[in-house]
């Protein structure tokens, strides 16, 4: 069975289905609810989700809002202090929750939890299913934010992309969004998508720059194994140096209209960072809900597990196996790793103070091993941090790997 | 035993037709193994034999088989290997024998290595049994292959028994034709002793184990004998009959027998197969004839992919060796890969067969350098040197010529595939010699080819070439003079000597490309742009260029599964490490195994 531990010392032993929480770091953490439907399965996309667009699934839709309500109540029964400053709604679609699930689940949380007032409080949204009065009720009942998934404004790359809405209808969706009351929005693209040029990738930006968003995403379509791309790998897929070009030109692009670069894929007006998202980066606490969520509370990494039918079950029966595996205990020398491996993701990068603070680690073979890259122009060096550039972001597997292995290597020698 | 009593005998047969399956029906008739016991196949004691099907090492069993005349007859059923690499191994256990068992698929019919295992038993004086096996299957037309037996071998058919061995249908029938066609061994006991070795067996606890066909003379333990070839004298502490199961001690083994002995003797290359035992205090005045020491005929380059493995390679080779004495290694260095072995083999199978014990017996991680053939060079200065290794191919300008081995291949085949296998003979510069009609349908076709040609992929070219229907026979014929050209490797500018190889000069430009091709394939892209080339000499004939690494990222990292992240990026690292540094360059693994297979396509 599982332990919580501090200091070394073990403090209580759990129940691994019902991994809840009963202690607090002092910065307050972040919740994330993970709604797992789509009217369709994108052929790219690998993240947990059904799909619910042949059958009325409203039943389906109550059942998995009562089962996130019943783990929030959970946590709350053993811990009801616990500090949230971020909520995010991710999926999935959580739009085709419709408004009525979603301000109650939130609500919820709100129960549940001690949260600030200033809370960030995201919502992924497909322009598809983003209803006006949806909207309006959602602004109402607290969420200040919302991520649109817009990926394109060229309808044949969204066709290819196996994506449901049209360019225009992704236009509409961020101006309902804006007429609805939400003043922080952001808005996803994806670039090295099948049958995109650096020609169609200009006009998306070009468009994106000008939508008045806060917050722009920008992914590489990645082929994972497992998904109907990971089966059959559409052509005509920009290879690796066009990908490369078309990233540097939108961070140029983005940069000179303002949008600042806080992440390999992220980039926002001043002060529009997404703080949930930052979490992660950050090696900060957040709990998930909702099948296939992850979470990092008290040094213990864990999912829930990717069954949706499982996942209501378990809750309505309190029954065994709601961890997907076993809960990955990050031991001092993996959070080492954690912390370059983050930190390198972001703009603000990794720097010795920090390092020897909070690892109590020597940088030198960090700092050895990032130098060669600092010559060649992948990573940057200035007051006393290091970062990558985005050359340097481009390539950031290999740098990571390099920092990976020198901090190895040091944490064998001490 | 009375040697009218006993029958010396082997199984012959192309791979596949039934061999080992023969061999355990025997046995069981024979009541030596119980069906519980049996496992498949018995005789084949290797997992990799019984994977892939194939017999590599001779091993022999003593059977007691009552027959219908109301005697009883000692059988010596020594089995042979069935592949080309391992004819010599093949010829010394037909010497041990007075007949063999010739099985002949009823369906597929004579196959190249029906012939070529037929001519060594004949060569060896054997009385050959035709037997027709699989007689069950739809597609059997026993009368037809009876009649190309007739037509083809020249021995009598008509009468052959016609068996399933799977079904075990038909078995007595082969026993007692055993019984009644072979001729009974002829020796004198009361000669001097002389035992031809046909195989032996490291055993950690005995030392070897010998096993030997007495044809003269006698064998007991206590006697002191001599391997007439060194001349190294041992105390036989043991001798006896191989039961399937296990070792059978007795006093002494007489003229006409086929058993064992131990004598602590340390390792199998002391008793090579071929060579004569003979008693020290009244030794024998001629070996038998027909020894020679194996010769390996293919050549590669073994090293670790972890360099600090080497001394793990040396002690698995050091153990190999203990029981295959046609295994032969020295050590060899190399700029890009380190420390590794200079390695000979019999051929491509028993290469490959060392390799994937290496790798699952002793868990080495391994790259192998491309085989190579040996060839006699004569140097202007009028030596004349034999060169099994690419790097030390001398200079253009010292080289008066060279030769390249060359083998006698029968190759089998459906008539409707000739076209193809003379394309593909020609494209391995074969020289055709003649080609005969074994009945309507298939044809024996005769080529000399360069060795070099074939140790690569041929026999994967042949199958695929005839939808698998060719087989495939050779053996060395002599050395010819030959256009022969080292083609350098060079990545980044710097020489990967481990690369280099010995091509013909017609070949050159096309395997140059090729393998160029290869390696940017091959080699993941990196920080900076590597220029692949392929030089004969200093000049370069051809070149590729792996373009600098620009994007290798993680996009996604959101939804906060972070484990997944390290998961994949762990992955990656250890891909990493399993590269070699050549230079300034990172190789992986399949760049070398890419180099070795460049003539798939």
């Amino acid at each position: 069975m599982f332990f919580f531990r501090k200091n070394g010392k073990r403090l209580e032993k759990l129940n691994t289905r019902r991994y809840v929480p009963h202690y607090q770091k002092d910065e307050p953490i972040g919740i994330y609810i993970h709604v797992p439907f789509c009217v369709q399965k994108c052929p790219y996309c690998d993240f947990y989700s059904v799909a619910t667009g042949d059958f009325d699934a409203a039943p389906l839709y109550d059942d998995y809002t009562n089962a996130v309500i019943t783990g929030l109540a959970e946590t709350a029964s053993i811990n009801s202090s616990l500090r949230v400053d971020t909520i995010y709604f991710g999926g999935g679609t959580p739009t085709l929750l419709g408004g009525e699930r979603l301000s109650s689940i939130l609500k919820y949380v709100r129960k549940c939890f001690d949260v600030d007032p200033r809370a960030e409080v995201t919502l992924e949204a497909n322009p598809g299913t983003l209803r006006e009065s949806d909207a309006m009720l959602l602004v109402k009942s607290g969420f200040n934010r919302i991520s649109i998934g817009v990926q394109s404004f060229s309808n044949l790359e969204l066709s290819r992309l196996g994506r449901i809405h049209s360019a225009e209808t992704a236009a509409q969706a961020i101006k309902l969004a804006k007429r609805a009351g939400f003043s922080n929005i952001s808005i996803d693209l994806m670039y090295g998508t099948p049958g995109q040029s650096m020609t169609t990738w200009g006009k998306t930006l070009t468009l994106a720059a000008a939508a008045g968003v806060q917050h722009i995403s920008l992914y590489s379509l990645t082929i994972e194994e497992g998904t109907p791309y990971g089966i059959v790998t559409p052509p005509n897929i920009p290879d690796d140096d066009q990908a490369a070009d078309m990233y540097l030109n939108a961070v140029k692009y983005l940069e000179s209209n303002g949008f600042r670069q806080y992440e390999i894929s992220n980039f926002s007006l001043p002060g529009r960072e997404c703080r949930h998202n930052l979490k992660y980066w950050r090696c900060q606490e957040y709990l998930g809900y909702g099948p296939g969520a992850h979470s990092y509370y008290k040094d213990a990494r864990y999912s829930y597990i990717r069954d949706l039918a499982a996942y209501i079950d378990a809750m309505k029966t309190g029954s065994e196996g709601l961890i997907d595996g076993d809960p990955e205990i990050i031991r001092p020398r993996e959070r080492v790793g954690e912390y370059l491996m983050l930190g390198l993701r972001l703009r603000e990068g990794i720097s010795e103070a920090d390092y020897k603070r909070k690892h109590a680690r020597d940088f030198g073979p960090i700092r050895a091993a990032l130098l060669p890259y600092v010559k060649t122009g992948h990573v940057r060096e200035e007051d006393g941090r290091f970062s990558l550039t985005p050359e340097g972001f481009l390539i950031s597997n290999r740098i990571i790997s390099d920092v990976l292995d020198a901090a190895r290597e040091e944490g064998t020698r001490s | 035993m009375e040697q009218s009593h006993i029958r010396n005998f082997s199984i012959i047969a192309h791979i596949d037709h039934g061999k080992s399956t023969l061999a355990d029906r025997i046995l069981e008739h024979c009541r030596a193994v119980t069906k519980r016991e049996m496992e498949d196949q018995i005789l084949d004691n290797m997992d990799l034999e019984r994977e892939r099907g194939i017999t590599i090492k001779a091993r022999a069993v003593s059977l007691e088989y009552d027959a219908a005349d109301g005697e009883r007859y000692h059988f010596n059923l020594i089995d042979t290997p069935g592949h080309v690499d391992f004819n010599y191994e093949v010829s010394r256990s037909l010497s041990a024998c007075e007949g063999a068992v010739l099985i002949v698929d009823a369906a597929q019919g004579i196959e190249a290595q029906t012939l070529a295992n037929t001519y060594l038993a004949s060569d060896a004086g054997l009385e050959i049994l035709p037997v027709i096996n699989k007689i069950d299957l739809i597609s059997a037309d026993p009368d037809r292959v009876k009649r190309e037996i007739e037509d083809v071998i020249g021995i009598p058919a008509m009468d052959a028994p016609c068996i399933s061995a799977k079904n075990d249908i038909n078995i007595d029938e082969v026993l007692e034709r055993i019984v009644s066609d072979f001729p009974s061994p002829k020796g004198d006991s009361s000669a001097p002793l002389r035992a031809l070795i046909f195989d032996s067996q490291y055993d950690p606890y005995r030392g070897v184990i010998v096993y030997m066909r007495i044809k003269d003379g006698s064998i007991g333990k206590g006697d002191r004998i001599r391997i007439m070839s060194t001349g190294a004298e041992y105390d036989v502490v043991e001798c006896g009959h191989m039961h399937p199961l296990e070792l059978a001690p007795c006093d002494r083994l007489f003229a006409g027998d086929v058993g064992y002995f131990t004598a602590s003797i340390k390792a199998v290359n002391e008793t090579p197969s071929g060579d004569t035992v003979t008693a020290a205090a009244r030794p024998a005045s001629e070996p038998l004839p027909g020894f020679r020491q194996a010769q390996p005929m293919v050549f590669s380059g073994l090293y670790t992919a972890d360099g600090s493995k080497y001394p793990d390679l040396r002690d698995a080779l050091d153990k190999l060796k203990l029981n295959d004495a046609s295994l032969t290694y020295e050590p060899e260095t190399s700029v890009a890969l380190g420390y590794g072995f200079r390695c000979g083999f019999l051929g491509l199978l028993h290469m490959e067969v060392i390799l994937e014990r290496l790798d699952r017996e002793y868990n080495l991680d391994l790259i192998t350098t491309a085989p190579s053939v040996i060839y006699r060079v004569h140097l202007v200065s009028g030596e004349e040197k034999y060169i099994d290794n690419p790097l030390e191919y001398p200079d253009p300008n010292e080289l008066d010529y060279a030769e390249e081995p060359f083998v006698r291949a029968e190759i089998l085949v459906p008539q409707e595939f000739v076209g193809n296998i003379m394309e593909l003979c020609r494209d391995r510069r074969g020289v055709f010699k003649n080609m005969t009609y074994l009945d309507e349908t298939r044809v024996d076709l005769h080529y000399e080819l360069p060795l070099n040609e074939i140790i690569y992929d041929f026999f994967d070219a042949l199958k695929s070439r005839t939808k698998g229907y060719a087989s495939l026979d050779y053996e060395f014929l002599e050395y010819r003079r030959s256009e022969l050209v080292k083609l350098s490797i060079l990545l980044n500018g710097d020489l990967v000597d481990a690369l280099s190889f010995i091509v013909h000069a017609d070949k050159a430009y096309p395997r140059a490309r090729r393998i160029t091709e290869k390696l940017k394939e091959n080699i993941p892209r990196q920080l900076f742009e590597i220029p692949v080339q392929a030089a004969i000499g200093s000049k370069v004939i051809a070149r590729e260029t792996v373009k600098a690494l620009r994007k290798d990222v993680l996009a996604k990292c959101y939804g906060g599964d972070i484990t997944r992240k390290k998961k994949l990026l762990e992955k990656q690292r250890e891909g990493k490490k399993k590269m070699r540094s050549l230079g300034t360059v990172d190789v992986p693994q399949e760049a070398f195994m890419a180099v070795l297979k460049f003539d798939e396509d």
